[in-house]
């Protein structure tokens, strides 16, 4: 009662608890994902090794926390990554613009079984073509045609945003846009909500 | 990784206090090293316990993971050392406030507690630690079972599962699925290391995988080398570098040999891999086996100087497995290894029971032969524990096996003829049936047997054994019967022996009598092993391979044994002991009783007629001639009838006149099968007799069970 009346009163309360949404980051190693959260939490990168395992990062944004459970890509790893979909309400897949022709056919494979994937398929998800610093990375259009995006993902609601650690604004701004597909589905589901 | 570490250096890397967290990458290279040396298991248990003693906490604790690294990659000889006392004492002293429980952390004795425990659950084979976990819980140190997550409990059993692999996997998805969902941080935590421990497990099992790929490779390469070598090899014309080489070639074979022994125990794979990492340690031994014979000029199997019987049926039947090599090569004049002449076990040997015979059989067998018996012995211990056997198969094995011995059996008695007639051959029969009764108990080796499920199944009296055969574990021994009758028979003798060309070869041999001898023995103890269903007596008609030593009185073999008393006996009621009573058929008249049909079905009848004396100074004893006749159209095989009776009786068949009966034909008079059996009923109490009948009808094996109680009371034998 006093905070509805506060809130008529002033226009503006105390910020509303910022919304938590359980993403999952899959991507190839080497790929930049342990990077680009560290860098999104303001944390240092120099010591950033290959994950083994996971690893659970709270990502603060402006209008929410991203909770991501970032996933080893390597090899031996890639395969234990559909146990952790259960409970994600959205998808990040970083992959290396930059990387050689088998490399990127290997994450185009990843990225289609992850759309198709049962309990993924119905969540939005954030495609950061990373590393467009380097000289070799594809372009946007490139990456778009190469990953099948509009005909394979038809029906899904997707992102695609070339970035690189080197550009952070690049990705808050992928993510933000991330945030609000996050925000839709979830009004989406409370029909109601007051 | 480098190899040809110590397993102490690999254990010190692994547990080293200076760790910053376990370190897997030592863990898993301890237990690969573990498997690959020899006596790996029981230097790694030695080393491990003085670790978990270590007053360092961190040293133990991660010995503690080691040890359970260990339990889950090294198989089941690692889990029989850990089985050992001298091993369990060393955990029970860490926990034990007596020895060092008071100084060692709890974290320490509660990891000790839970191994123990969740290793009673998974090794329920393994008693000891069941024993050393009960003591633990008596005395009062630990008072109730840990709560043990669902994890811990996966141990793989030894490889007899097959599945193992993906049950472990569905539990740990489960666990981790449950770890993810949770918020608590310490939840993720343990999420995340049980992902890379799975990543782990999972590029160990791989690198396994290839490692076996590339043994199985250098195996058949170097067997293929081997034989090819082999091939062109002479004595003479062969160069030194070539002999060299071979030689080479001959000891690799053997250390791999080895090798495939500890990956076959190791694998916990479905069978395919296992199906290759037999046959290549088949081709194996028999590269060996060539190499031996031709190079250096030993006859296999102990100087039995046997001529190779040419036929492909058996050496197809003994690469069912590499045991049968030894045995096969005593296999000499069999010619054929038909069904008539090998398959009178019972088809129901147990595996457990079977796995005994393979290592006492080839610890016979390494008196003749020049292979270590561990080797083969080891082989069927782990194929029998892998489950690839089934009784059957196993038993056919054995059948064969034995059946090729019994073949060279059959021989003697036509090698007997020629020089001694039948009637003389009859004659001396008849003066040694007692002893030769007495032949079979002394060399049957018995072996502890569950028993059929026949009510009140009497015992059989158990003689031991001479010093010649070692008689290990005597408990309850079958005892095959020589195959008196046909001695007495013989007409029935030739309508059983194939092939005429036997004769001559077997005449040929002078020096044969004293091989058969030592073929007698092994013959005997195989038999004896095989037939080990307690307590029920079966006939076996090849038994003539006694008659030789009965055409030699001067025997060493029969001079040791006819002197043995029958006694200390095994049985409760040793004045009802048949063993040193044997009826021969001719001295049987028939009685005023009616014969009672004990079965009746397609065509074939077996008839028991009762005989009108009892043996002579028993008259507690009924004769029965069992006659088995077929008027059926098609041809009735490998017939074995075992008999059981209560408690109170015995019952003993003597050997049949035959196994076969040929199909009807209206023109000849019906074919016929003729056993004598003896029946002791001293306390005359109302007679109740169980059979078995096992037998092939055409191509279908047929096997029948049941009941007669018609037998004349008791008051009357003697006098029917």
């Amino acid at each position: 009662m006093d905070y509805l009346c506060f809130r008529a009163f002033c226009c503006k309360g105390p910020p509303s608890p910022r919304t938590e949404y359980d993403v999952v980051c899959v991507g190839l190693t080497g790929s930049g994902k342990s990077s680009l959260l560290t860098q999104l939490c303001s944390e240092s990168t120099d010591s950033i090794i290959p994950t083994t395992g996971f690893s659970i990062k709270a990502v603060p944004f402006q209008n929410a926390i991203l909770n991501v459970k970032e996933l080893g890509g390597a090899d031996n790893i890639r395969k234990y990554w559909s146990r952790y979909y259960q409970g994600s309400q959205g998808v990040i897949f970083v992959l290396d613009s930059a990387s050689s022709e088998d490399d990127l056919e290997t994450a185009r494979n990843e990225l289609h079984s992850a759309l198709q994937h049962p309990q993924l398929c119905t969540l939005p998800f954030l495609i950061l073509a990373n590393h467009q610093d380097k000289p070799a990375a594809r372009s946007l259009q490139e990456i778009k045609k190469y990953f099948e995006l509009e005909p394979l993902a038809r029906g899904q609601r997707w992102i695609l945003q070339p970035c690189s650690v080197e550009n952070m604004d690049a990705v808050r701004e992928g993510f933000n846009q991330f945030i609000s597909l996050l925000e839709e589905i979830d009004q989406e589901h409370i029909p109601s909500r007051i | 990784m480098a190899e040809g570490e110590s397993l102490e250096s690999w254990l010190n890397k692994a547990t080293n206090p200076a760790n910053r967290q376990e370190d897997w990458e030592y863990i898993i290279g301890f237990c690969d090293q573990v498997n690959k040396e020899l006596e790996g298991p029981q230097i790694a248990v030695r080393l491990l316990a003085h670790k978990i003693q270590s007053p360092q906490e961190w040293e133990a604790v991660q010995t503690l993971t080691v040890l359970e690294a260990c339990m889950k990659n090294c198989g089941r000889r690692f889990h029989n050392e850990v089985g050992k006392f001298r091993f369990l004492n060393e955990l029970i002293k860490v926990v034990s406030p007596k020895y060092l429980g008071d100084r060692v952390s709890e974290k320490v004795k509660t990891k000790v507690i839970e191994l123990l425990y969740s290793w009673t659950v998974a090794l329920p084979e393994e008693i000891k630690i069941k024993d050393a976990y009960q003591m633990l819980k008596k005395q009062g140190i630990l008072q109730h079972d840990p709560q043990i997550p669902v994890d811990k409990t996966l141990i793989p059993s030894p490889p007899t599962h097959p599945k193992n692999a993906v049950f472990e996997d569905n539990e740990k998805s489960k666990l981790l699925a449950r770890l993810l969902k949770s918020k608590n941080p310490e939840d993720l935590q343990e999420a995340n290391k049980l992902i890379k421990n799975m990543v782990k497990e999972d590029e160990a099992r791989m690198q396994k995988i290839t490692k076996r790929l590339n043994t199985l490779e250098e195996v058949n390469n170097n067997v293929r080398l081997l034989n090819e070598m082999l091939a062109h090899y002479s004595k003479e014309e062969s160069t030194e570098g070539d002999k060299e080489l071979m030689t080479e070639l001959y000891d690799r074979c053997e250390k791999m040999r080895r090798t495939l022994f500890k990956l076959a125990s190791e694998t916990e794979d479905n069978d395919n891999s296992l199906g290759d990492i037999l046959r290549a340690s088949d081709d194996l031994s028999r590269a060996i086996n060539s190499y031996k014979k031709i190079v250096q000029g030993q006859a296999i199997n102990g100087d039995l100087d046997l001529p190779e019987p040419p036929k492909p049926s058996v050496s197809s039947e003994a690469s069912n497995t590499e045991t049968l090599i030894d045995l096969a090569g005593l296999d000499i004049p069999s010619v054929k290894t038909n069904s008539t002449a090998a398959p009178v076990f019972p088809i129901i040997p147990p595996p457990p029971h079977v796995s005994n015979d393979p290592s006492s059989r080839s610890a016979t067998l390494s008196n003749v032969a020049k292979q270590p018996p561990s080797s083969i012995g080891l082989l069927d211990v782990e194929l029998l524990s892998l489950g690839l056997n089934d009784p059957p198969s196993n038993s056919e094995i054995d059948k064969d096996s034995g059946g090729s011995l019994w073949n060279s059996f059959q021989t003697e008695p036509i090698a007997l003829n020629p020089f001694t007639g039948p009637s003389a051959a009859d004659g001396q029969v008849s003066s040694m049936t007692p002893l030769l009764a007495s032949v079979p108990q002394t060399l049957s080796q018995s072996t502890a047997q569950p028993l059929l499920p026949f009510p009140g199944v009497s015992l059989v009296p158990h003689t031991p054994a001479t010093p010649q055969l070692s008689n290990t574990a005597p408990t309850i021994s079958s005892v095959p019967q020589p195959n008196l009758t046909s001695m007495l028979q013989p007409h029935s003798l030739g309508s059983r022996i194939p092939g005429a060309p036997l004769h001559s070869n077997a005449c040929n041999q002078p020096t044969l009598s004293n091989n058969f001898r030592e073929l007698d023995m092994l013959g005997q103890k195989v038999l004896g092993e095989v037939k080990g269903v307690t307590g029920i007596v079966s006939g076996a008609p090849m038994g003539s391979g006694y008659s030789t030593p009965s055409a030699a009185p001067g025997s060493p073999l029969f001079r040791s044994l006819s002197p043995q008393p029958s006694s200390p006996l095994r049985s409760a009621f040793p004045d009802m002991s048949l063993s040193n009573v044997t009826v021969p058929l001719e001295m049987i008249k028939p009685s005023s009783v009616l014969p009672v049909t004990a079965y009746d079905k397609n065509g074939f009848r077996i008839l028991l007629h009762f005989a009108k004396d009892c043996p002579p100074a028993r008259p507690d004893v009924l004769v029965i001639v069992i006659s088995m006749i077929s008027t059926s159209p098609l041809p009735i095989t490998n017939v074995v009838l075992q008999a059981a009776v209560p408690k109170t009786m015995k019952v003993k068949l003597q050997p049949p006149s035959g196994t076969d009966l040929t199909p009807f034909n209206p023109v000849q008079p019906p074919a016929s099968i003729t056993q004598v059996m003896l029946l002791a009923n001293p306390l005359k109490e109302k007679v109740r007799l169980r059979y078995k009948l096992t037998f092939m009808m055409g191509q279908q094996s047929c096997s029948e069970m049941a009941e007669v109680d018609q037998f004349p009371p008791a008051e009357k034998w003697g006098y029917l």
